[in-house]
């Protein structure tokens, strides 16, 4: 009895197998959710094993090499679809790295990193640091740090690695050179994985405005040519000349950023300028900082994020056709020294 | 015998299951590699079983049909077995590693051996029966000076979009349908097209100079990084290089995109930014996108731009060029000002481009009409196409790239050409219609207001009484008129006519929050007019100058906004003064001078030029000095230890220039942000010049005296070189040069050089040069006559696909007289030299052809011990 059930059990089980394969075969929608689930479940598997591994660098960091190995093996060697997975990995175990001999063990996973994108900036950001922590000589730190810039040249943090190292090393001129660069590159920012910028990525060189009113229909003027540290006219001309109650400013800049608002002018259909007074205006955002002073009010952005800053005016302006806003972007200080 | 069936099919069955299992197990690991290799790539389900089942069906049926029979002209690869699964062992990196494999290519018998890969990260390229290619030749093997060939399965809309590229007379790969063949297998169809690197552009009169590759997309997308191309420098790399710096140089690209997204917001950097850009040139580039609807050239997609420091410019490469599938229906069509990335939507948002764009696009629909001309050429080529796609193994549709017959192919070419039919239609109705123009009036102040995106033309202002003296278009609202704001008189008439182009605001919004996609929008907007006296506007005629239809305004209460910043009004018949620089005396020229208007120059003027100092003339230059007058070009320093730059004639409005009875002193060459000059005097993009009766002496740093590139039609007559630094006369991509009864007297390198160019060298003197009297190379083509060339260590050299003819020129004690070699690759051949009734004398003198090379001898005289080595030397 028990032998006819084993029978039919391995007839079944075969067939099961057999039936199923064939059907993930013909079925390519099915195939290809079995398949992206899967992966997707290794994927998430393997950050467990990280993240639990943590702080224990080393741990953390071959089982992160013999995911490498096997995804290479798995898919193909460079640059492959478990790269961003690999990437975001290495990020969870760098931020425990809390001394230089497990920052250097983790040296192995930069390597491959660099080995497989070269173009990964935080890869080129670790570089940095692991040069630094083997005391290699500045004009290859330089090096390391300039081909991080180049590849974004406004994200801050190979900036900030550059600037503490050579403020110590006393070269002044290569800190002047980075802090200008910094206050003054805004192009080539960041984006994420989890937040849709809403322009390409989050950058100090684009922002829009939102002119609102009762059952008007919702237009986003787009501005480009952001010029870091200089008070200029950001002068919009609308569609048509139409009434409104506020503005909302939509920015997806990076942190550290900070807007001040000089003064707003609204040209009418008659070509009169009406100057907002700001100080009646009620001005909020959704997740950064404001600081008054004067007439003028500063919003500082501290995430990347996508922010909205709105401002209510105090009454209804009639037929407006132009609005110049006089605005300085600039970014915060990454030290307490005043160029930079 | 039922036992016997039964037994069989227990032994047979795990056979049969293990066959299928592992069938099925490859359709799995096909769809893993497929969709779940490749970094950033994301692609739909895909039912692989209909897709092998037919194609197999395809290559057997393919056996018993026609197959010797020649349609498409073929490409015969052979390719073995271990080659292919080399190329797929590991994709995508393993589609990229060069193996061997042999080609006939064409019509051609000799079978060639080649190096052999897979082309694109996209895992269409290589995953299905037809794959894109990419191949080269052997260095000493190339066609036509063509090293690479890239092949891509035929897509109508790549194919015909490429035809109307190159028919805008556009930067694009050449393109030709062909049949391939794999170990004597029918293969399919593909078109033929050119790897964009530099021979591309060599081929294409180009220097080496920097093309950028802007891709962030599937397996070259960057992770966490700003995806606009147009907003970050850092998401390009090259794929041709500037030779006169380094490598990992990208601050030519880093200046542009800064000044290009400065250019929205600031008028003088807009300013600055077009003189990057040559203007016809985008023009025509930006309709022809309209055109073919075209929208495969995006902010992070298919960008490529070449930087020319020689005559300043950047110009777009067109690669992987499309036609919409989606705009099948006239709604779906784009709109004019359509712009897929951050750079149309700069240059759209000015009148003056807009109306070049709106000229090119109405030339290409009305008088070119360049749809019709292509699917005219293509029909003529359909019937060899048809014949070749019926045995094609591979047929999938290019955008789902499900399996289709070759019927539905077809049918789908069809398709495609009642839908460029239809666009055609679409877009010139759209050209046609009449411009929405209304006006309303108050006292003294008329206002206009226009919209949508074809621009209101010509103005005609009836008056119901006698006509003011003038209106004016009040271009800053201010309620007055303002200096440069034009009037336009009655003159007496009834009317005031005003030859304008009026054009709506194009306006950057987004209706939401994905601002990547925002365009800009053709807007309602006003025009004012102030009036002498306030006289009563009867009707007002205006004109569509694309259809020249003639309209009358609408009189209606209806208000736009004032016009943007880079919304100018054109006005047709503005003469502009015609302000001319006159020099003369002395002149101290510190730093760089760039100078704009035409300029005369005295004779006598001395230019005392400062440490690195430059001229840089963008117009027409008349500096003709006299003999006891000269005009002098000197260092500012009377012991010329401060070397100063260049004298520059940069562009087309130079042409006509003329330098003569001059001097030029201590320069040596400069470079800017835009520019690069290798010369004392520097000739670049120009022509019909005229250099004469002048010297050149102590140059330094740089290589060149004289540097001419992109000239045509100029004449260097009774010049005089002395110790040239490096080349006394360097000549590059030019035509139509005239080198005249000059003298060249101990140039350290070359007295002439040629590279690509065409000139003719007359009745000179060319003396102790250190290495070259006159270099041919790269592809030119001079006759020499009439010269004397003494003590050179090599007279004359033609090299690399050059060819000349030498009459009546005497050869005295060079070291070398003539020599014919190859040196550069990448112009296939050696040199061609013919020499005639020419004399020849010396202790030795000594001829050498060799590395494909031909010299021929006719009529010369010997006096001396001749040393004649290499092949193809034939004398008389």
């Amino acid at each position: 009895m028990a032998k006819k059930i084993a029978k039919y059990f391995l007839i079944f089980f075969t067939l099961s197998i057999f039936f199923f394969i064939i059907f993930v075969s013909f079925n390519s929608e099915f195939r290809r959710n079995i398949l992206s689930y899967s992966i997707g479940g290794y994927k998430f598997y393997q950050k467990i094993m990280i993240k639990n591994s943590l702080p224990d660098v080393k741990k953390a960091s071959d089982q992160l090499i013999k995911y490498i190995n096997f995804t290479n093996y798995l898919s193909s060697e460079g640059k492959n679809n478990f790269l961003l997975s690999t990437y975001q990995n290495a990020e969870l175990i760098e931020e425990k790295i809390s001394n230089k001999k497990d920052y250097l063990y983790f040296s192995k996973i930069v390597k491959i990193l660099n080995e497989k994108d070269p173009n990964l900036y935080l890869s080129k950001i670790w570089s940095i640091k692991i040069a630094l922590l083997n005391n290699r000589p500045d004009e290859e730190v330089k090096k390391l740090i300039n081909l991080a810039i180049k590849l974004a040249p406004a994200r801050e943090e190979a900036y900030r690695i550059g600037l503490n190292y050579f403020s110590n090393k006393n070269d002044n001129l290569y800190f002047r050179g980075l802090c200008k660069k910094y206050h003054t590159l805004n192009l080539g920012g960041t984006t994420s994985q989890y937040i849709q910028p809403n322009f390409y990525g989050f950058t100090l060189s684009k922002f829009a405005i939102e002119p609102f009113f009762e059952n008007l229909e919702a237009k986003y003027y787009i501005k480009e040519g952001i010029i870091l540290d200089e008070l200029q006219n950001y002068i919009f001309t609308l569609d048509i000349p139409t009434t409104i109650k506020g503005i909302n400013i939509h920015t997806s800049f990076l942190p550290g950023s900070k807007i001040e608002i000089d003064s707003i002018n609204f040209t009418n259909k008659n070509n009169n300028i009406i100057t907002l007074p700001l100080n009646s205006s009620y001005i909020k955002t959704q997740k950064s900082y404001l600081e008054t002073q004067g007439n003028s009010v500063s919003v500082i952005g501290t995430n990347n994020t996508n922010e909205v800053i709105s401002i209510n005016f105090e009454k209804t302006y009639n037929f407006i056709s132009k609005i110049n806003m006089r605005l300085k972007f600039s970014r915060m200080q990454l030290t307490n020294k005043t160029e930079c | 015998m039922k036992k016997i069936l039964k037994v069989s099919f227990i032994w047979f069955l795990p056979f049969f299951f293990l066959v299928l299992i592992m069938f099925f197990l490859n359709i799995v690991k096909k769809d893993f590699k497929y969709a779940h290799t490749s970094h950033m790539v994301w692609k739909p389900a895909y039912n692989w079983i209909p897709y092998f089942s037919s194609q197999k069906l395809k290559i057997f049926l393919n056996s018993f049909g026609e197959n010797k029979k020649v349609h498409l002209p073929q490409i015969n690869l052979y390719i073995s077995e271990r080659v292919e699964k080399n190329l797929l062992s590991n994709p995508p990196h393993s589609t990229k590693k060069w193996q061997q494999a042999k080609i006939i290519y064409d019509s051609e018998t000799q079978l060639k051996d080649i190096q052999f890969r897979y082309r694109g990260d996209n895992p269409n390229n290589w995953s299905f029966q037809k794959k894109s290619i990419r191949f080269k030749l052997r260095k000493n093997g190339m066609n036509n000076r063509q090293r690479y060939y890239e092949y891509w399965p035929f897509s109508p809309e790549t194919y015909l979009s490429t035809k109307l590229a190159a028919e805008s007379d556009l930067f694009v790969s050449s393109v030709r349908l062909v049949e391939i063949l794999i170990n004597n297998q029918v293969n399919g169809v593909f078109m033929e097209l050119e790897k964009l690197d530099e021979n591309f552009l060599r081929r294409n009169n180009f220097m080496p100079v920097n093309l950028y590759k802007g891709e962030n997309y599937n397996a070259e997308q960057k992770i966490g990084l700003d995806e606009n191309l147009y907003n970050n420098p850092g998401l390009w790399t090259k794929t041709s290089y500037f030779n006169q710096k380094k490598r990992n140089n990208y601050e030519d690209l880093q200046e542009f995109l800064k000044l290009l997204q400065n250019a929205f917001n600031s008028n003088e950097a807009y300013t600055n930014f077009l003189s990057f850009i040559d203007t016809d040139y985008w023009a025509s580039y930006s309709a022809y996108l309209i055109l073919a609807q075209n929208d495969h050239h995006t902010s992070w997609h298919n960008a490529r731009l070449i930087f020319d420091p020689w005559n300043g410019k950047v110009f777009p490469l067109i690669t992987d060029p499309d036609i919409n599938r989606y705009a099948n229906k006239e709604e779906k069509v784009s709109k004019l000002d359509y712009s897929a990335n951050d750079m149309i939507k700069l240059l759209n948002l000015n009148s003056s481009f807009l109306d070049k764009k709106y000229y090119y696009l109405n030339q290409f629909l009305k008088d070119k009409n360049l749809i019709n001309k292509i699917l005219k050429d293509f029909n003529i080529e359909k019937k060899i196409l048809i014949s070749s796609l019926k045995r094609d193994p591979g047929l999938i549709d290019p955008y789902f790239l499900y399996s289709i017959t070759d019927e539905a192919f077809i049918e789908y070419i069809e398709e495609l050409e009642n839908r460029l039919l239809m666009i055609n239609n679409t877009l010139t109705k759209s050209m046609n219609i009449k411009p929405n123009l209304k006006y309303k009036k108050n006292d003294a102040l008329l206002s206009l207001n226009l919209q949508g995106e074809i621009p209101a033309s010509n103005l005609k202002f009836y008056f119901k009484e006698e006509a003011p003296e003038w209106l004016a278009f009040d271009e800053n609202y201010n309620g007055k008129i303002d200096e440069g704001e034009i009037k336009y008189y009655s003159n007496g008439q009834k009317a005031i006519e005003s030859k304008v182009d009026l054009y709506s605001n194009r306006i950057i919004y987004s209706k939401n929050k994905k601002f990547r996609s925002s365009q800009a929008n053709a807007s309602l907007t006003k025009f004012d007019i102030i009036l002498s006296n306030s006289s009563n506007i009867k009707k007002i005629e205006f004109l569509n100058k694309f259809s020249n239809n003639k309209y009358f305004a609408e009189k209606k209460l209806i208000e736009g906004s004032q016009t943007t910043l880079h919304n100018k009004i054109i006005h047709k018949d503005l003469k502009k003064d015609q302000k001319i620089n006159v020099f003369s005396q002395e002149i101290i020229v510190d730093g760089t001078k760039i100078i704009e208007e035409a300029t005369t120059i005295l004779p006598g003027t001395i230019f005392k030029m400062k440490k690195n100092s430059s001229l840089i003339f963008k117009n027409k230059v008349t500096a003709r000095g006299k003999k006891e007058k000269k005009i002098k070009f000197i260092n500012y320093n009377p012991d010329k230890t401060d070397k100063w730059g260049t004298i520059a004639l940069v562009g087309p409005a130079t042409s006509g220039s003329q330098f003569s009875n001059t001097e030029f002193d201590g320069g040596t060459g400069t470079r800017t942000k835009q520019f690069s000059f290798t010369s004392m005097l520097s000739l670049h993009n120009t022509k019909n010049i005229i250099i004469q009766n002048s010297s050149f002496t102590n140059n330094s740093l740089y290589d060149d005296v004289l540097h001419l590139v992109y000239c045509d039609g100029v004449l260097l007559k009774n010049l005089t070189f002395e110790k040239a630094f490096g080349d006394a006369i360097d000549i590059d991509i030019s035509k139509n040069i005239k080198v005249v009864g000059s003298k060249f007297n101990n140039s350290a390198n070359d007295s002439i050089d040629l590279m690509q160019s065409t000139a003719s060298v007359e009745n000179n003197y060319i003396n102790l040069s250190g290495d070259k009297g006159i270099s041919i190379g790269e592809g030119s083509i001079a006759k020499i006559s009439n010269n004397i060339f003494v003590k050179n260590d090599l007279a004359v050299a033609v090299k690399d696909g050059s060819s000349v003819e030498i009459y009546n020129s005497k050869f005295l004690y060079n070291n070398k007289e003539i020599h014919a070699y190859k040196k550069n690759w990448q112009y296939g051949s050696g040199g061609f030299a013919s020499i005639e009734n020419s004399y020849f004398e010396g202790n030795s003198i000594n001829i050498n052809s060799n590395n494909r090379s031909i010299i021929n001898l006719k009529n010369n005289e010997f006096n001396g011990k001749k040393n004649f080595k290499g092949k193809n030397i034939n004398l008389n």
